[in-house]
This record gives structure tokens, sequence and C-alpha cells, in this order.
């Protein structure tokens, strides 16, 4: 017995060992430095160093929620996140089943770097763009296309109820190529036996799509959302502070967590509650994360996360 | 190989001397609590074949510096034969300088003196332990310094009663008005000198909105300043932050809360008035367009600002457009205009006094001051017959560019050739003329309302540009935007900055 | 996959609409980045500007040296990380990878807890910086972050999970191969797509990247090509967002077109090298035929 699981050991070391770089590169990059959540529960004097400041308990975690509209900044994160996680995951799975049913190569690679093109560009540049197309006074729509209807200018930066649109637009334009190639990727993997079978019974395309293809593709997607549920608390800043340009009259629908932590700690620049904030929404991601797991491994092991 | 890294690895966590290690470093060679009595007069005693001591300075720049090596080098002779001491010019821009601060702060780094504000998180620096207290240090190792600064601007400078920098010297006080396009106002006979209040702004408005489709009357100088806060500026000593502020003229120093006051609300409805009257650039609270450029581009006619002596020169200059200005307030001085940059020592400076006196320096040597601001002569800049500076010929982009305001003397540095005669004159009998806000002197702690400061910081970035450019109707809006600063605890702050309003008094 | 002609229409449909939103932003980015700065602001943004003008070009010209300098070092950073983090990347998710491998869930584990928390900028930052001196070497822009990243990670391991079949490994362990052998004989050549997708992915991930920059350099020399474009960016919101006033002229620094122009030649680089990464989704695809 003894033996054997010694046996095993030695049989699989060399995993060990390929695991082993990673490893260490994790322990340096994360875990020793991890001490310094600390940071978030001290005042922090540089002269009696970090583990000797005073503690404050939970006094640079006020801020948070110190504000009337806590309530709008999580409800602006939550929603975000699972619409962006639920749309992507449809738009881009369709998208990636979609791009393998093209049998010209020169078509399918031309199509996937169009895909790809806006996955290489920052927000910021996404948001010079998109103030290109709205701008109230030299935007592309305003200017020209409602000019063309003859119809009157919008001051986009200034009506809230067109922001979640363009907000999921552009989120979707900016990760579907990337997400879609995670997903095609996935596709070409599948053995094409299994197709021939389902072919041979008779399937329409249909048939195959929901009977061949999404059962092969149900590890990969559910990564993929609970990875973007560990993130559930987080927001991209880019997108919501820039691309609005940080338009008053729009928080209703643009304030998320990053945001607020932004303006609010702009002049301030106070390490302890940026690391507040951090330690927050990664605790709670990992709440809701290890909740998801949960449920994922009850029905399948396999497709967890760990 | 590999267990020895590991090995090494758990060391380094068994001693725990990550975290702790960089602080305890720093207190045991007692930076920051250094006495002064500890080296006084060392000055004279030194051997003169003691090793130099480097004082690395950080600062933020625009532009080209690559040449800044060189430029040490030539200041580290000034400095070498003087007090022993050489160089290390540290420019950076400005996004990595705030970061780079707060990283290098809070390490080992070698690092002695940078560019402090509360613009740039001075107040953090300040409770963090991370600037060293100069308060009395100046008396004996800056005596020129302080009195080129003047002891009441210095004593501006102090935060809860402590110095941490010394302010350059430049324009100490504001006025408040606007700037318009020269060859328009006189196209339809505008006469300035009628202009008096801000109300009257709007009559001339109207001349330009009627007369000229094609511009707007008013827009914006940048989109982080809004038009209400220009008018409110010349009734109101906004204590830098606009949290609590000061009425110009009331000597019992009350500090109320801006957003409640009836000046407020007037100065909402007027701006209101004008944006609905079309006045107003439509797009000032997004727009990317700097005054500048629109006024280049032939869009705008007029922006308010917060000007000092050249104002109009300068920003004709940036524009290309020749331009005018009209006052509406008098030089007003608020603590801001002294005290908004200063060179503070950094808690991993080794050698306070030396740094200091290197400081002390750069207002009374002009030769130093110039290398500093201007660069190499011959190389960066050439002067001319009347002594004034300008690129050498054929020089197309120096490669040093520096800002002469940030530090140190700039009365005693080369004008260049596009500025106006005598500068510096001008700006010396500026500052005598401003009139001194009720607060003037006092810069405030707000670290034990960082809480409240932060809440508040979220509340005004979504309401004050959308209200104080008029592009929202006020009526409902500031209803709102009051109760929401009552919630995130704008009284508080209030009352902390009453408290040491009053200690001081 | 067996292929219907109907299909293969919708297909292209589909994906030809969304291509074309894709490419008409980019146009106008191209488009406005050789227009005139003042004709902007007059006639605002169009697909066919007024008044065409090199200017913004001009203006990077007038740094050419500088900017060249930061393409090589984005080069270099972009090419050793890649090969550096994937090879990295995937020994570590292969392990994860193998269902029967002992102690898999707490390796998971410890790798996961890394996506969520970290000791935070300022820890992390005196972690490298005085244990192991990165500071102005060209390290800093390695390693820190972006060598290994464990959503990567999680991406690979399931991609291993799925597409390199249990039954493919059972056989060669039944055979007695060694783990080793499995590795380099067995898996490693199924696993092309993989790295094409992780490497595209790294690539970008370097590619892009300034915060390091932001972080460990302030020496100049050692700029990537996102570290020079954002700070002539941001040296240019500075100007126009401050009022700390001076002499500085607004005049002398690029804005608006500028910025599009700082857009294009940043991503042509990476628009260059994709089909390299698309060879091998193509080998892949092939692969699996042959596996069948």
């Amino acid at each position: 017995m003894k033996k054997s699981k010694f046996e095993r050991f030695r049989r699989f070391l060399p995993l060990y060992i390929m695991f082993l770089p990673a490893g260490i590169y994790f322990f340096i990059n994360n875990y020793l430095p991890m001490g310094g959540l600390v940071i978030a529960f001290k005042k922090i004097n540089f002269n009696l160093g970090i583990w000797k400041s005073p503690w404050v308990g939970l006094k640079n975690f006020e801020y948070l929620f110190k504000t009337s509209d806590a309530w709008i900044i999580t409800r602006n994160t939550l929603f975000y996140n699972v619409l962006f996680i639920a749309l992507n995951t449809v738009v881009c799975v369709a998208l990636a089943i979609l791009l393998n049913e093209i049998r010209n190569k020169m078509a399918k690679n031309l199509l996937q770097s169009i895909l790809m093109l806006p996955y290489l560009i920052s927000m910021v540049i996404i948001s010079y763009l998109v103030y290109g197309f709205l701008s109230g006074e030299s935007g592309f729509i305003n200017n020209t296309v409602l000019k063309a209807f003859d119809m009157e200018k919008i001051s986009w930066y200034a009506q809230e109820k067109y922001w979640p649109f363009i907000l999921t637009f552009v989120q979707l334009w900016k990760n579907c190529g990337y997400l879609s190639i995670v997903y095609f990727s996935a596709v070409v993997g599948i053995d094409p036996t299994y197709y021939e079978a389902a072919a041979l019974d008779g399937a329409t395309k249909w048939q195959q799509i929901r009977h061949v293809v999404l059962p092969e593709l149900t590890s990969v997607i559910t990564i993929m959302v609970l990875l973007g549920v560990s993130k559930i608390f987080y927001s991209d800043f880019g997108l919501f502070y820039q691309v609005p340009m940080n338009a008053g009259a729009l928080y209703n629908v643009t304030n998320t967590i990053d945001v607020y932590v932004y303006n609010a700690l702009l002049s301030v620049g106070n390490i302890s509650m940026s690391s507040a904030a951090g330690f927050y929404q990664s605790v709670v991601g990992f709440a809701v994360v290890i909740l998801a797991n949960w449920m994922v491994k009850r029905r399948n092991p396999d497709n967890a996360l760990f | 190989m590999k267990k020895k890294l590991l090995t090494r690895l758990l060391c380094m966590v068994m001693a725990a001397g990550l975290l702790s290690g960089c602080g305890s470093k720093a207190a045991d060679s007692g930076q920051g609590e250094k006495t002064p009595s500890e080296n006084q007069g060392e000055e004279a005693s030194e051997p003169a074949d003691e090793e130099p001591y480097e004082v690395v300075m950080a600062y933020f720049a625009m532009g080209n510096y690559a040449d800044a090596e060189a430029v040490s080098q030539e200041m580290s002779k000034i400095t070498k034969e003087k007090i022993n001491v050489t160089v290390k010019l540290m420019p950076m821009d400005v996004v990595s300088f705030v970061e780079q601060m707060t990283l290098m702060l809070s390490g080992d780094e070698k690092l002695d003196t940078l560019l402090i504000s509360q613009n740039f998180n001075m107040s953090s620096q300040i409770a963090q332990g991370q600037l060293v207290d100069i308060t009395e240090l100046v008396e004996t190792w800056c005596p020129d310094a302080v009195e080129v600064i003047g002891a009441e601007n210095l004593e501006g400078c102090k935060v809860n009663g402590v110095l941490y920098g010394l302010p350059p010297t430049k324009e100490y006080g504001v006025e408040y008005g606007a700037v318009m396009r020269k060859d328009l106002v006189e196209k339809y006979n505008i006469d300035l000198d009628s202009i008096k209040t801000w109300e009257d702004l709007g009559d001339v408005f109207a001349v330009i909105k009627e007369n000229e489709p094609e511009v707007y009357p008013l827009v914006s100088f940048d989109s982080a300043t809004s038009i209400g806060e220009m008018i409110l500026g010349s009734d109101y000593d906004l204590l830098q932050d606009k949290m609590g502020v000061v009425k110009l003229g009331d000597q019992n120093k009350t500090v109320v809360n801006l957003f409640e006051t009836p000046e407020y609300e007037e100065t909402l409805k007027l701006v209101r008035e004008w944006y609905q009257s079309g006045y107003v650039y439509q797009d000032i609270t997004t727009t990317q367009e700097t005054g500048s450029s629109l006024m280049a581009a032939g869009k705008a006619f007029a922006w308010l600002a917060n000007m000092k002596p050249g104002y109009a020169e300068q920003e004709s200059k940036n524009s290309g457009v020749e331009l005018v200005q009209v006052n509406l307030s008098e030089p007003i001085a608020c603590t801001q205009d002294v005290a908004a940059l200063q060179m503070g020592i950094a808690r991993n400076c080794q050698n306070v006094e030396k740094t200091l006196a290197f400081l002390n320096l750069l207002y009374t040597d002009a030769d130093l001051m110039n290398l500093l601001t201007n660069g190499i002569e011959g190389q960066h800049y050439v002067l001319n017959d009347q002594g004034k500076a300008s690129l050498p010929e054929g020089v197309t982009d120096s490669g040093y560019v520096f800002n002469h305001w940030e530090i140190g003397n700039n009365f005693i540095t080369h004008l260049w050739d596009n500025d106006v005669d005598d500068l510096w004159t001008i700006t010396e009998e500026f500052n005598k003329s401003t009139k001194k806000s009720p607060a003037f002197g006092l810069s405030f702690d707000l670290n034990d309302v960082s809480t409240e400061v932060a809440a508040v910081n979220s509340t005004m970035s979504q309401y004050r540009m959308v209200l104080e450019n008029g592009t929202v109707e006020p009526e409902e809006v500031l209803a709102e935007f009051r109760d929401k600063l009552k919630a995130a605890g704008i009284d508080a702050i209030i009352a902390c900055k009453q408290q040491q309003m009053d200690a001081r008094k | 996959m067996i292929k219907s002609r109907k299909m293969e229409v919708f297909a292209y449909i589909v994906i030809g609409l969304i291509g074309i939103s894709i490419i008409l932003p980019f146009l106008l980015l191209l488009m406005s980045s050789f227009t005139d700065e003042i004709s902007i602001t007059r006639n605002g943004y169009s697909f066919f500007p007024k008044e065409f003008s090199l200017n913004a070009y001009a203006y990077l010209g007038k740094s050419s040296a500088t900017i060249v300098r930061a393409y090589l070092v984005s080069i270099f950073v972009t090419v050793v990380g890649t090969v550096w983090g994937l090879v990295m990347t995937v020994l570590c998710a292969y392990p994860l990878s193998r269902r029967e491998l002992p102690g898999r869930k707490v390796m998971n584990f410890y790798v996961f807890f890394t996506m969520l928390f970290n000791g935070g900028l300022v820890p992390t930052y005196l972690t490298y910086t005085q244990y192991f001196h990165i500071k102005n070497t060209i390290w800093a822009l390695l390693v820190p972050n972006i060598l290994v990243q464990a959503y990567n990670v999680m991406l690979a391991k399931t991609f291993f999970q799925t597409s390199i079949p249990v039954e493919v490994l059972e056989a060669a362990r039944v055979d007695g191969a060694r783990e080793t052998t499995i590795f380099g004989k067995v898996v490693l050549p199924l696993a092309k797509p993989i790295f094409a997708t992780l490497g595209l992915f790294i690539s970008v991930t370097y590619w892009n990247d300034w915060t390091n920059g932001l972080i460990y350099l302030t020496d100049s020399k050692l700029f990537s090509l996102q570290n020079l474009l954002n700070r002539m960016t941001s040296n240019i919101q500075f100007l126009s967002s401050t009022s700390l006033g001076g002499n500085v002229t607004a005049a002398d620094l690029p804005s608006q077109t500028v910025r599009m122009a700082i857009a294009i030649i940043g991503v042509v680089p990476m628009l260059a090298a994709y089909p390299f990464f698309q060879k091998y989704f193509v080998k892949g695809i092939a692969l699996g035929a042959v596996k069948g």
C-alpha cells in the first residue's frame, strides 16, 4: 500500500516538476506580497512599517458605503456583469459555430482577423472612437447621419436612457472576437466522427449543433462563465469611466464600483482605502464563485474550476 | 538549484522582513525624526575631500527631457563647489510621477526631494509619514529661500503647523474674468470697460450669438473647469477642494457649504440661462476640445478664467488668435495660490540638511536656476540682445523642455523671447497688490475625515460639472445634489475645517 | 463538421455584418488620423475628411527615433514574453488537467486563488524591487503580473481536458509510456491549436501592457511602445485638463488627430503578426481530421 503510493508519486513526479515553475512564479508574484492585504485594515505609517502601523478595523471600508448611491453602484456592477456574461456566451458561441461553417480558408482567416481587431486596442482609444461617433458637435452620427435624415441632434452624453445599450454594444464589440476565438478553438477540436455518426442517424444541422457541438462545448462554457463570475464585483474601468467621458448626467447607469473608487480617491490617494476596495471586490467575488463552483461540481465535477 | 531558490523564498517569508523591513530600515536611520541639533554647524567643519552627497530630485515635466542627465552634470559642477552636493534630476511625465511617488516613498529607494502638491496626494503622504518635517530646519538651512518666499507665504504652506516643503516664486494669486476674441470685440464695438459684473457678460454674448451664428460665445478653458466655478471663485475662497469654503471678506472665517449658499444658486441660474440661450458650447461637459483649440478653429468667442499677469498674451500665443482680457475681480490670493506646488523632502532622504542646502541654492543662484529651467546655454537656448532666451538657430525640438514655475526662484531666471517684458517685475507687483483671503495661510489636514472626503468627491464628480455648466435644470438637480452631499458627510468635513481654522485664529 | 450550404451562406451574412460594424469605426479612426486638426473641430468627424493632412504623423515623426526604439523594446518583450509565458502556462496547466494526479485539487485552487487575491500594488512593488531588483531592467516588462496568468492557466487546463481524449492518454499508459513521453509524443502534437490560442492572448497582453512600465520604469530608454504612446496621450490630457498654469504652450502638444495616429501605429504590428497564429488554428483542424 505504502509502496504503491510512492510508486504513484514517482510516476507523476515529472508532472509535479512541470507545475513547479509556474507554482514558484505564483508564489512570488501573488502569495509573497499577500501579507500586504493587511494594509486594508491599517492606518499606514511608513516610518513604522506596514506591520507595526496601527489597526483601524473596517474604517478604510466605510467610504464604500458612505454614499447614498451605494445601492445604485452595486446594482450597476452586478447587472452589467450578469448581462455581459450571458450575452457574451450566447453571441460568441454562436459566432464560433458559424465561423466553423465557413469553408473558404481565406474568408475564414480574414473574418477571424477582423473579429479580433477590437481586442487589440485599448478602451481609451475606443472611447475616442465612440466620441467620434456620438459627440454632440463634431460626432459622425449627429453631423452626418441625423443631418441626412433631417433629424434633431441628440445630446448622447446627456441622456442616460441610451447608455445601457451603448455600453453593452461597446463591450460586446470589443470582446466578442476574443471570446469567439476561445470557443472556436474548442469547436475545431471536436472529433469529426461524432458528426458523422449524427449525420448517419439523419440529424439535421440544428440537431447536430444541439446534440454534438453544445455538449462538447459545455466544459469550456462553464469555465468561462465561472471565470466571469469570479470577477462579478469588478467592472471594466475604461468601459464605464472613459467611454461615457465621465459624464455626470449618466452616472445612474454608468457608476460602478471601480468608477466610484476612482472618483472618490482621485485626490486622496490613500493606499489603505484603495486596497480596501480591492479586498471587498475580491471577497465578494470569491464567495460567489465558491458557490457557483459548488453548484457546477454537483452536476459534473470535471467542469468545476477546482 | 530549485531547492535553493525555494529555501531562499521561504527564508524571505519567515523573516517577515518583507513588509516590516522597509519600514524599520527607514526608522533605524531615523529620517523624518532627525532633530536639527544633530547636524548643526556641520557645514563649517566639513572636510573638503568628503564624498559629495547626491541629491535625487523628482518632479513632473512635460515635453522632451532627454538631456536631463547632461543638465544634472552641469548643475552638479556648481553645487559641488558650493555645498559639496551633486544633483540627479529625475523628471517624469505626470501619470508616472504620481504613481512613482506612491511607490518610491513606500520603499527605500534613493530619493531626496520631490514635488509635493495637494493635487498629488500630499495629505496622504503626510499621514503615511512619507515627508520630512522641515518647520525648524528651514531657518538654519534655507534662510535665503525663506526670505525670498516671504514668511507669511511660507506660513500658508504649513499643514497643522508643520512645514513640509518650499513653494516656488511665481504669481501668488489670481484675478477672475474672461478672455475674448479681439477681432470680434472690435467688430461689434464692445466696450470692455462697461463690463462690470458677470451678468454684463450675458449682453456681450447676446451680440455675438445674434451676429455670428457659427461662433459659440462661451466655451470652457478645458473640460475640468466649469463656468460656475470661475464665477464663484471671485466670491469665495474655495479652500482647494470646494468642500467647505469661506466667503472672501468674511473676517469671522466661517466655513460654509458652498453648494447651500444663495450665490451658488444664483450662479447656477445665470449659467443655465446662458446655456439655454445658446451662448454656451453645447458639448461643454464632455468635449475633448480645449478652449484654445475651439478658439483656433474659430468656433469660440470667450472663456472664463482665473488669470495672472500676462494671461491674455499667453493664451493668444497658444491659440494663435489675438485675445483681450476682462477682469471681473481684484487680484485674490488664496492659500492654494501659494502652496499648490512645493518641493518637499522624502523620508528616504539620507541627508536632509544637504538637500535643504541645495533647495536653498535654487532661490539664490541664478546660474543654477537657469540650468534647471532653461537647460544649457548654447545647447538648449541662446540669449538675444535684450537678454531673453530663445531656441538656438536650427533647433526645433530641444532636448530639454522645462516649465519654469514648478521649482525654486523663477524671478532670477531668463525670460523667453515671447514672454512679456518685465514679466517678473509685473508678477512681483501683482503679488503685492493681491487681496488676501480671510483663510489665507492655512492648509488643511483632512485625514480624520477621509471617508467623507472620498464620498463627497464622488458625489461632486457626478453633479458639479453638469450643474455649473448649465447643462441641466438646477431646480431639481441641485436639491438632489445637496441631499447626497449631506448623506456623504460634507458637514463633517466643514466642521473639521472650521476647527482647524479656529485653532489658528 | 458536416457542412451545409445554407448554413454557410447564413454564416457569411452574420459574420459579414459584424465585420462591417467592426471595420467602420476603424475606418473612421484611420481617416481622422489623416484629417486636419482644425477641420475636425470645425466640421466634425467624417469618413471623407474635407481637409486631408499628415500633420499628426509628422508630429509623431519628430520623435521617430524614440518611437523606433520603443518598437524594438515592445517587439523584444512580446516575443520573449510570449514564448516564456506560453511554456510556463502550458507546463502548469497540463498537470492540472490530469484527473488522476494526486493533489490536483489543491494545486488547482492554489492557482485559481491568485486570480482574485494578491498583495496589491505597493507590496508587489516592494517584493519585486527590494528582493529581485527589477526596477529599470527589462525584466520589469517581462515578469510582474503577466508572465503566467491564472486565467490563461484555467483556460489551457480546460482545453487540455476537452481536446485530448482520455482514451489516448490511457492507451499510451498501457503501452508503458512514461509521463514525459506521453507529454512529448502524444499531448504536444495534439495541443498546437491550444498553443496558438494562448500564444495569441499572451502576446496581445504583452504588446498592450503599459502598467508594468509605469510601475517599474523611470528610465525612459526602456519604455515600450505602449508606455511611450501612453505618455504622449496622457501629457496632452493633463495639459488640457489642468489649470496649474504656467508657460506650457498647448500648440507644442498633439491633440485629437495625434491620438488617432497613435492608435494606428500601435495596432498595425499586432495585426501583421496575426496570420502567424492563424496558421496553427488551421493545423489544429487538419489534425482533428486525421484523428477521425
